[in-house]
């Protein structure tokens, strides 16, 4: 579930503006995802671009290798909102468990 | 640009970005692209990967970090990881890398068996004008099963030093750190099972060679090394 939270969360950093690894993982970690780095989202860039969510592109950078540029598909604009309701889901149900003071295992 | 093309030059822009990472990291990006290799991972999206990876690096030292604070301190997890989510490679190329290896053993040691048997040195001699030479070739049960044997260890080898990369650089890494007197039983130890497998190999191969299969027409065997070299054309 941790994978797939993260997963949205990427899609949505990149739906808002088409971005590189590193900027997205700084992104991430600025908005309170402890122990994010490059290397952990790589293998979620992986996936999202084999199963048509982003597409990427190969651009200079002003200082040193060229980096790869993500950018949202139809696809992943799917993916992003579907996330985005089910996380709503989630989120209710957790509360509405944790709300519930005073009785245990309900 | 076809895949191949496509591979090849992208492999020779890695190989020149490669040569621009620390003389640390260059060991850690090695044994990564060893272990893809050797995983599922088609050949183009392994040199995908690895400008991936060669890119992430030289920004990394650009910006001052270690790779370990990038993608963690352990690599093969990292790579296990990539190679879950990149895509399986297709199976045509899973076939094309067998009949590669295959084709390629298959017509080396044919080539040097055809050498070994005599044929070229006893046609010079007799062959040239003489209508009446046999120009038949015996195949051997020693020339079947050494293919069959060196074809299979080679195959394996290689498989091997992939899957085995971290564990081996670690294990030179250790071995440095010791004393080399601590470490002459292993390596004798090894020496005499890699000795008595490769004697045990050529006794066997010496005595198969006694015991002929059947005997092939000299054009045939030509004909089916243009055949294996077609294969590996078509396969690469």
């Amino acid at each position: 579930m941790l994978k797939g939270t993260l997963e949205g969360c990427i899609l949505k950093v990149i739906s808002n503006s088409e971005t590189y690894g590193y900027e997205i993982s700084e992104k991430l970690k600025a908005n309170g995802f402890p122990n994010i780095s490059e290397g952990t989202i790589y293998p979620l860039l992986l996936r999202l671009e084999k199963n048509g969510s982003i597409i990427a592109t190969h651009k200079s950078s002003p200082l040193g290798p060229k980096r790869k540029y993500f950018k949202l598909t139809e696809e992943g604009e799917r993916e992003l909102l579907s996330f985005w309701d089910k996380w709503l889901e989630i989120e209710t149900a957790v509360h509405q468990l944790f709300d519930r003071k005073g009785e245990p295992g309900e | 640009m076809s895949t191949n093309k496509l591979k090849n030059s992208l492999r020779k822009s890695n190989n020149d970005m490669a040569k621009q990472i620390t003389k640390e990291n260059t060991p850690i990006i090695n044994d990564m692209t060893i272990y893809l290799k050797a995983s599922r991972i088609s050949e183009l999206q392994v040199e995908q990967i690895r400008q991936d990876l060669l890119e992430m690096t030289i920004a990394a030292e650009q910006r001052g970090d270690c790779l370990k604070s990038v993608i963690g301190d352990d690599y093969k997890a990292f790579c296990d990881e990539i190679i879950d989510n990149a895509g399986p490679k297709p199976l045509i190329e899973s076939v094309k890398e067998s009949v590669y290896i295959i084709a390629m053993s298959a017509m080396t040691l044919l080539i040097i068996d055809v050498i070994f048997s005599g044929f070229p040195a006893r046609f010079l001699k007799e062959g040239i004008g003489n209508a009446g030479f046999d120009y038949n070739i015996p195949v051997t049960l020693g020339f079947v099963t050494s293919t069959v044997i060196i074809t299979l260890v080679a195959w394996l080898l290689v498989y091997w030093v992939g899957k085995k990369a971290f564990e081996m650089s670690r294990g030179t890494e250790e071995l440095k750190t010791k004393p080399k007197s601590a470490t002459y039983p292993k390596r004798i130890l090894w020496g005499l099972l890699v000795g008595a497998a490769v004697a045990a190999f050529f006794i066997m191969t010496v005595n198969f060679n006694e015991v002929i299969l059947f005997s092939v027409h000299a054009l045939i065997i030509a004909a089916v090394i243009v055949a294996l070299y077609l294969a590996t054309r078509w396969a690469k």
